[in-house]
């Protein structure tokens, strides 16, 4: 019983911080390469890593949707991926309905090695290559050069917030059980 | 009609959330107050719960039960605040 408490709780754990590392947003310097449109084939099994149907999504009667993406190089050379979808009103929280001007942002940013323009992507999510999932890029900004670690604010923000909502959650069920044995115990308030 | 639905959830759960922190404010005020007045008198002394609930009876008009309202502000301004940083910045 002891041994499944503790595999629970690690699983939990894990669970959560999985959660978190996708859903938080990540800042990564790269040179944008290249912005397109794909005709995307997104099957049933990881139809939860792309945008919500209802946020204004189209998909055509295969389940094809034509999806924004754009190729970038990080400063050690190897290439990253990013899709550009609105998230709207629907999970994750971002809010987000500006792709079409992110993609024209992108676009104007973008660059060749030999003169190359380092910007700082924000983005959700992660890549994972046998899954054809995207991180989704957020918000686009120029950085000082390759070598730029701007501070990830947005992250340790909501981390800062998430501690002191669990830390008043705590309180609040620490008293709810206090009192409510007293007032058992007393037999009236 | 994600919006209302985003807004009619967010609403559910602030009420929620807002009737579980009344009680935590409400709870914990009693019982500082309890603690209180046996500090003073002991022990099952007589006119505990009357002390109690004279003490409770300015609650709602107290400072911590009208910033308790702002759990229906907060996560709406976190809303807002994102939608500017997301799509405006």
């Amino acid at each position: 019983m002891y041994y499944a408490r503790v595999a629970i709780g690690v699983l939990f754990g894990v669970l959560l911080f999985a959660f978190l590392d996708y859903a938080l947003p990540s800042q990564n310097v790269v040179r944008i390469s290249n912005t397109y449109n794909r005709l995307t084939n997104i099957p049933a099994s990881s139809s939860i890593f792309w945008a919500a149907d209802s946020t204004g999504t189209v998909e055509n009667a295969r389940g094809q949707r034509d999806v924004r993406f754009m190729d970038t190089v990080r400063p050690n050379g190897k290439v990253f991926v990013y899709r550009n979808e609105d998230t709207g009103w629907v999970w994750p929280p971002y809010f987000k309905y500006d792709s079409a001007n992110l993609q024209a942002e992108a676009t104007n940013l973008q660059s060749t090695g030999a003169d190359p323009i380092w910007v700082n992507v924000t983005a959700y999510g992660w890549r994972v290559a046998p899954m054809s999932i995207y991180p989704n890029a957020i918000s686009i900004n120029t950085v000082a050069g390759p070598d730029a670690r701007p501070a990830n604010w947005p992250a340790m923000a909501i981390c800062g917030a998430l501690l002191a909502l669990l830390l008043l959650i705590w309180r609040m069920l620490v008293q709810f059980r206090k009192t409510g044995l007293a007032r058992f115990r007393r037999g009236r308030t | 009609m994600a919006v209302i639905r985003l807004w009619l959830v967010l609403l559910a759960v602030e009420a929620v959330f807002f009737l579980a922190l009344r009680l935590y404010l409400r709870l914990r005020r009693a019982e500082r107050l309890r603690d209180r007045w046996r500090d003073r008198h002991g022990h099952g002394a007589a006119g505990e719960d009357t002390y109690v609930a004279r003490g409770m009876a300015g609650f709602e008009r107290g400072l911590r039960a009208r910033l308790s309202l702002l759990v229906f502000v907060l996560p709406n301004l976190a809303v807002l605040v994102t939608v500017y940083l997301v799509n405006w910045h």
